[in-house]
């Protein structure tokens, strides 16, 4: 590289927003005019109030203040700077050089600080260097909020007690590094509150590993999970890293962990014990530090009375319970689902579709959603795809919804009132006064009913 | 006291050799083609823009007094002196210019090869006061600087970094500097 190429950038350097507070006005126009040149947008105060109503009106990344001012001192305004916009960076100048200001300048949280006069070199420096920290700033602050987007609570939809609860829960137990069991049936959306825990935690900046343990292969679980060396088995033809160390730092999703066999148990209680593993067929033990979220759509504990799933490892996984209720059970979660579909696939299909027919939003309200939340994502999707004009009409929904519809018609009282209490009580997040006065019933009688129709409370 | 008539000013503020004005006049013509550049008579220095501690001129008082006084109604004018420059907070400049102003300053001083030890060399020194005339000049058409270090419009600390530039500009800096009213 020839000293020409090495001594200039290839690219243009960052600019900035600056601010000059200086009560002298000629630093102010030298600065402003040194600063232009190099592109940033500047801006100047006469003092430290006008500096922190300029603050208060737009965005500044840089502030260049002298320490000398009359009235408020730069060193208090870079208190009240540091508390109210603790993003923006800044330089504290003076002419009455000492130690001990620049010491409390940077105790302060300056970023640096310049003696007047200083070298030109060492103001441009100090600026690139700052416009390239807070530029990264940025890049990192937009690319957290990229993931707490997909980590967030966003992507659940519901507002019924339960999941309600589920939220509070979350908040609760994300910033622990406890073992959490995600239970509920297939579709309520286990792997969403799998990530939502993950991005809540300390760990959210580190990889959310999620593996289907259903989908693997018997023979292909523990490479799966644990990584393999080169020659471990016929066909491993190079080394290959597992979830395990993959997610190391961060959070381990372990899905249908029902299905896991006896052999890959005895492995996967050794990591949660010990944080160490060796991959198939090596020798070398590896560490890691990974919180394990497992979920499953069966009844675990039935699962160790009957032998088929170790205790051992069942207590380790199930530190921390969140049962996710049954789409049918959340009340008019199903309509604010339907309707978030809805907007989701008439966007995707460029179809201009508004909303739902009465009829249809009936069917929907009164289908069981045995398959819940990614049945009725299915079906609405569905329902977009075949649909003409602005609405979906009950002729869109799939055939099975109708066929419930029209065969739940006929059904007799009890079944109306089992269908109805069950309902109410799920609407009002089992507040057994709430609920007796929806339904028009005192305390005693809605608990017999409960106890007639065997309902349980769920999570 | 700037000529009635041109686009670009240059005016001499104290005893300015008159072949480095010539040579600084001819970069600046073929810099900014199609400008009408003149060389103004020889004002002198403002009394106010000493700072006797340092023993230096301050570049921004001076653009302020040229401004305050209308030296130059209209177009652009560069004031060249022979004093070391300064600002109240750089120890030193070789220019100052108002961006997308009218006004602009340079000294000649740390442009001579022998203030920094070396022999002197006319040819030097007059390639840098070109280049340095056609820098400031050029922010008072509104480029900032360039992140091409062989543009005219890179930055300047030291002298170093003049010497690695080209007298003309960049592609994308060319590109920017306004075509005169009669191209």
């Amino acid at each position: 590289m020839s000293a020409e190429e090495n001594s200039s950038p290839r690219t243009p350097a960052p600019t900035a927003r600056i601010m000059i507070v200086d009560d002298e006005e000629i630093v102010r126009v030298s600065l402003e005019n040194w600063l232009k040149a190099d592109g940033h947008n500047v801006g100047t105060a006469p003092s430290a109030k006008a500096a922190l109503e300029l603050l208060e009106k737009e965005r500044w990344d840089i502030l260049l203040a002298d320490i000398k001012m009359p009235r408020i001192s730069g060193l208090e305004l870079l208190a009240k700077v540091k508390e109210l916009h603790p993003e923006v960076q800044v330089v504290m100048m003076t002419a009455y050089a000492s130690v001990e200001s620049a010491v409390e300048a940077m105790k302060k949280g300056a970023y640096d600080y310049l003696v007047k006069p200083f070298e030109p070199e060492e103001l441009r420096i100090l600026v690139q260097r700052i416009t390239e920290k807070t530029s990264l700033v940025r890049e990192v602050t937009q690319l957290r909020a990229r993931l707490e987007d997909a980590f967030g609570f966003e992507e659940i939809i519901g507002d019924c007690p339960a999941m309600k609860r589920i939220y509070a829960l979350i908040q609760d137990v994300a910033p622990s590094d406890a073992t959490i069991l995600i239970t509920g049936e297939s579709g309520t959306g286990k792997e969403l509150i799998a990530k939502a825990i993950h991005g809540h935690s300390q760990r959210k900046y580190m990889p959310f590993v999620p593996v289907s343990l259903a989908a693997l292969p018997e023979n292909l679980v523990e490479s799966e999970l644990f990584g393999h060396e080169k020659g471990a088995f016929t066909g491993a033809t190079y080394m290959r890293r597992g979830r395990f160390e993959l997610a190391d730092g961060g959070t381990l999703f372990l899905d249908e962990i029902g299905d896991l066999g006896a052999k890959v148990q005895v492995d996967l209680l050794r990591v949660l014990q010990e944080r160490k593993f060796t991959r198939v067929g090596g020798a070398r033990e590896l560490e890691v530090d990974v919180r394990i979220i497992s979920a499953t759509n069966r009844n675990l504990a039935e699962m160790v009375k009957a032998g088929d799933f170790r205790d051992d490892l069942y207590y380790r996984l199930n530190v921390i319970q969140i049962e996710l209720p049954p789409l049918r059970e959340r009340g008019e979660d199903v309509i604010l689902l339907a309707n978030a579909f809805l907007r989701t696939f008439a966007e995707k299909t460029g179809k201009p579709i508004q909303g739902f027919s009465e009829e249809a939003l009936h069917m929907i309200r009164n289908y069981d959603w045995p398959g819940n939340v990614r049945e009725l994502e299915n079906a609405v999707e569905r329902a977009v795809v075949v649909a003409k004009g602005d609405t979906i009409r009950s002729n869109h929904l799939p055939f099975s919804i109708r066929e419930s519809d029209e065969t739940r018609n006929p059904v007799s009282l009890e079944e109306v009132e089992k269908h109805h209490i069950r309902r109410v009580l799920a609407e009002y997040g089992w507040n057994i006064s709430q609920a007796a006065r929806a339904l028009e019933i005192d305390r005693a009688t809605l608990y017999n009913k409960i106890k007639k129709y065997g309902f349980k409370e769920e999570l | 006291m700037a000529n009635d008539g041109a686009d670009i000013t240059l005016l001499p503020l104290g005893v300015i050799e008159r072949r480095v004005l010539a040579h600084v006049a001819a970069a600046v013509t073929r810099a900014f083609p199609g400008h009408l550049v003149a060389v103004s008579p020889a004002g002198r220095l403002p009394r106010g823009i000493w700072n006797t501690a340092r023993g230096q001129c301050d570049s921004t008082r001076l653009i302020r007094y040229l401004d305050r006084h209308q030296v130059c109604p209209a177009g652009k004018l560069l004031a060249i002196c022979d004093t070391d420059l300064c600002t109240q907070i750089l120890t030193f400049v070789f220019g100052e210019a108002e961006v997308g102003g009218c006004y602009a300053v340079m000294s000649l001083h740390r442009l001579r090869p022998e203030v920094y030890g070396m022999p002197r060399s006319e040819a030097l020194f007059f390639d840098r006061s070109g280049k340095e005339a056609i820098h400031e000049l050029g922010h008072t058409f509104g480029l900032r600087h360039c992140y091409r270090y062989d543009c005219v419009m890179h930055s300047s600390d030291s002298i170093e970094a003049t010497d690695l530039k080209r007298e003309g500009f960049c592609p994308r800096c060319r590109s920017l500097v306004p075509r005169a009213p009669n191209c």
